[in-house]
């Protein structure tokens, strides 16, 4: 019995092999590379030459409060963006659905994509056009307006907004597409049904589009959530110009590691800033999808 | 027989998928060996030299990589011109990469992470004590014994003691100008236009007038800019004694080796609140942390009249060589020697394959005018032309500072004493300079080489802290009132005190040997 079941999958586990081994060269070798954040790391000696250091690395991360901080902004931009990212694309896609002009449609789910195509070295400097404190578009306005200019480049309130918005407007055609693609799916006789039995627009789209991409949306989320603890770090980095002032808002633990290693050049206490990450990440992963779990045992990731 | 044949491509693709991914394996395991360990590298290279031994060795290929402008063309045009000269004496070939101000730093750091082929390094914006400390960068002091004595001719002891890590040598000082002074460079037009009498300019302070008349007459300028985000030169008489924490303030008229924190000092706090006002009335560019501009290239545009610079001879030449316009600089705080005057070196990279070459190459530059020439300045006929009469370079017919592909900076290079000077520098400029290094007043803690390694995590956990306000507060865009008292007590979180008492510890304990 358990041989013919070997044999019959035999085709399925052979085609699984070069995936599997891909994932044992790119993502389980490297871990080996973990051990630097306990090493007195030295460029000569090497990752297993270097000197043993303790949890000495970590001291450093949290000696002061920026574990707190970059954890807090890490989870929390991720968070919103996950929730203002989901009600967006799927607003956006019903009213996609709406459209009754096959022209319109296009031209429409060509505009929203299009952000999603661009890098996002150039987005910042489109931000930068807004918000330049002497030539962008936000501050002329205000002062046509008769109100003071802002220096937006060292006044940290405004960031998150503005991350926000920029995410938003990158991101939302791409899951947009997403949904838009399971919303057409969409058995058209429903529709017909409810039209019939005399159901308004609004009860449509509550009844019967909702439901429907409600195993999509549990899908995406969930993915995302199991990025919840890597942040975007183009975003990050480059949207803010790498401005000092704003760092209490805009470091992530990706940017903090970056520019650990950059300035400092050392490579352990990185590692340790990436260890914590992982670990931390990995605990959520778990947890949001033992709470899914709890719901809807289909639903959940692994 | 159709579940055979699926089975046979199911195979077959599972075959050629394998092989790529065997070639891909291999590379990483190659890649990842490489960088961690250096031993498969270098024994290859034994490996091929011992090949090649009957029938004259393979030339070792030693790889500089430099700052400064210049086209990849040009670089490779200077790099075999130059390898003619030491192909001839240590069979060895020169390959020469030049990267730009802005981006040296992060590039040199990723090549000596992943250990990319690199042998001779400047130390522009790398500290030697942390790249030392950290295996980046090779122990010198036997190579120099064997291969560097005519570095080792120029070189006083006091200045070795600079770059002593240790017990070893770990860089090559720069043969230059081992003073600096602190001042402000302007447009020389500009200044001439609105005719100020610059000797009523005594103290940075004195610079408001000045600078509201140029705003009054120039709308669309700023009266000084930022460069890439900074303003890194202060006016104020100071000795960093090393880097990171910790300065003795005034150090060439004490007689106390008191270490304290820079940034709490009444000198620091009046500079910031300085330019925060300047900022506010329009003095200083606006949003000038997030300018990613160099401070010439805004002046060479109009954008700005002036930035702040240190000083030495023929300072004025080398701003106008690069603004590409005629400038003036005006001294504010007079020469003075610390040990960061000795901050310009030379390193050899820790992947290099064979040190000894590189330092035979780098003992070249250092002695040999015709290399250095080609190094600093390029092709003769295409970036510069020679006066020999006089001694002097000029430009060729149709280039100058602002089209040249190849950018003369000599101060970057080993020895710029031994190069020709260029006709606006005056054929005078490499004695005046040594001149100026003898008239240069001394800090007390000249000689003084300082080790973070026992208080690093203090030391990089503070620079996350500065890195949220140094520029801000330099460029005025935060206020001082605010903001440092902020700093201090984040800076305090982060260990400053006690990167300020190991600091202190050491000095006392030198000054006992001294």
């Amino acid at each position: 019995m358990k041989k013919s079941r070997l044999k019959r999958y035999l085709p399925l586990y052979l085609m699984l092999t070069p995936g599997i081994i891909y994932l044992i060269i790119n993502n389980y070798m490297p871990m080996g590379g973990i051990i630097v954040a306990f090493k007195n790391y030295n460029y000569q000696k090497g990752i297993f030459g270097s000197a043993w250091n303790g949890l000495k690395n970590f001291i450093f991360l949290f000696k002061t409060n920026d574990a707190w901080i970059i954890t807090r902004n890490t989870l929390c931009y991720n968070l919103v963006f996950i929730l203002l990212g989901t009600v967006g694309a799927i607003a956006v896609a019903v009213l996609l659905g709406e459209l009754k002009t096959k022209r319109g449609k296009k031209a429409y789910q060509t505009v929203i994509l299009l952000p999603f195509l661009v890098s996002i070295v150039v987005v910042s400097y489109i931000v930068y056009g807004f918000l330049s404190t002497e030539f962008g578009n936000v501050n002329h306005t205000l002062e046509q307006m008769g109100k003071d200019s802002v220096s937006w480049y060292s006044s940290p309130k405004y960031w998150p907004f503005i991350l926000v918005i920029v995410n938003l407007w990158k991101n939302i055609g791409y899951n947009t597409v997403l949904y838009y693609a399971t919303l057409i799916g969409i058995d058209t006789s429903y529709y017909e049904a409810a039209v019939v039995d005399g159901a308004t627009r609004w009860q449509r789209i509550r009844y019967i589009t909702l439901p429907s991409l409600l195993p999509t949306v549990s899908i995406l989320t969930l993915m995302s959530i199991s990025k919840i603890f890597y942040s975007d770090f183009g975003l990050f980095y480059q949207v803010p110009l790498n401005s000092g002032p704003l760092l209490d808002v805009t470091n992530t633990i990706d940017t903090y590691v970056y520019r650990g290693l950059m300035v400092t050049s050392n490579v352990g206490m990185s590692a340790a800033a990436g260890l914590y990450q992982s670990v931390v990440g990995f605990v959520l992963v778990l947890l949001a999808n033992w709470i899914v779990g709890r719901h809807d045992k289909d639903s959940t990731l692994f | 027989m159709k579940r055979k044949a699926a089975l046979f491509m199911a195979l077959a693709v599972t075959a050629s998928l394998f092989t790529g991914c065997g070639g891909n394996a291999k590379g990483t395991q190659q890649a990842a060996s490489d960088s961690s360990e250096k031993t498969t590298s270098s024994s290859g290279v034994t490996a091929s030299s011992t090949e090649g031994s009957g029938s004259g060795e393979a030339p070792y290929v030693c790889k500089i990589v430099c700052v400064g402008d210049a086209s990849s063309e040009a670089c490779q045009e200077v790099a075999e011109k130059a390898s003619e000269i030491t192909m001839e004496k240590f069979n060895t070939k020169i390959d020469l990469v030049r990267l730009g101000y802005g981006s040296f730093v992060n590039e040199v750091n990723l090549m000596l992470s992943s250990g990319e082929k690199l042998d001779l390094i400047p130390s522009f914006g790398i500290s030697a004590m942390t790249a030392a400390n950290t295996g980046q960068i090779l122990e010198l002091t036997d190579l120099i014994k064997e291969y560097g004595q005519g570095i080792d001719e120029v070189v006083t002891d006091s200045e070795w003691a600079c770059v002593t890590f240790g017990d070893g040598i770990y860089a090559v000082p720069n043969n230059k100008e081992k003073a600096q002074g602190f001042g402000v460079v302007m447009r020389k037009d500009m200044l001439d236009a609105v005719d100020y009498d610059l000797d009523t300019i005594k103290t940075e302070a004195d610079l408001e007038p000045l600078f509201e008349k140029i705003k009054e007459a120039y709308p669309d300028t700023y009266p000084i800019v930022s460069d890439n985000g900074q303003m890194g030169y202060h006016m104020i008489e100071r000795d960093d004694i090393g880097g990171d924490y910790g300065v003795i303030m005034h150090s060439t008229e004490t007689d106390k080796t008191e270490v304290v924190n820079y940034f709490a000092t009444e000198e620091y706090k009046d500079m910031a609140q300085r330019h925060y006002e300047w900022a506010q009335k329009g003095l200083i560019m606006p949003d000038a942390t997030n300018n990613t501009q160099n401070a010439y290239d805004l002046i060479a545009a109009g954008k700005g009249f002036a930035y702040y610079t240190n000083t030495k001879p023929g300072i004025e030449a080398e701003w106008g060589r690069k603004v590409g316009k005629e400038m003036q600089v005006l001294e504010l705080v007079s020469p003075f020697r610390t040990t960061s005057g000795v901050a310009n070196q030379w390193f050899i990279a820790h992947q290099s394959e064979q040190p000894d070459k590189a330092m035979q190459v780098l003992n070249e530059i250092y002695t040999n005018p015709e290399l250095s020439d080609l190094l600093i300045n390029g092709i003769e006929g295409e970036h510069y032309v020679k006066d020999a009469a006089k001694g002097i370079l000029t430009y060729p017919d149709g280039v100058d500072a602002s089209n040249t592909t190849y950018s003369s900076v000599a101060w970057v290079w080993p020895n710029e004493l031994i190069s020709t000077p260029w006709e606006t520098d005056g054929a005078a400029i490499w004695s005046d300079t040594d001149a100026f290094n003898k008239s240069a007043k001394e800090s007390i803690a000249l000689g003084f080489a300082w080790d973070n390694s026992n208080v690093l995590n203090e030391v990089t956990a503070c620079n996350n802290v500065k890195a949220k306000y140094e520029n801000a507060l330099n460029c005025g865009t935060l206020d001082p009132e605010v903001t440092i008292p902020k700093m201090l007590s984040e800076l305090k979180d982060a260990g400053v005190e006690e990167v300020i008492a190991e600091k202190q510890k050491q000095v006392d304990a030198w000054m006992q040997t001294k």
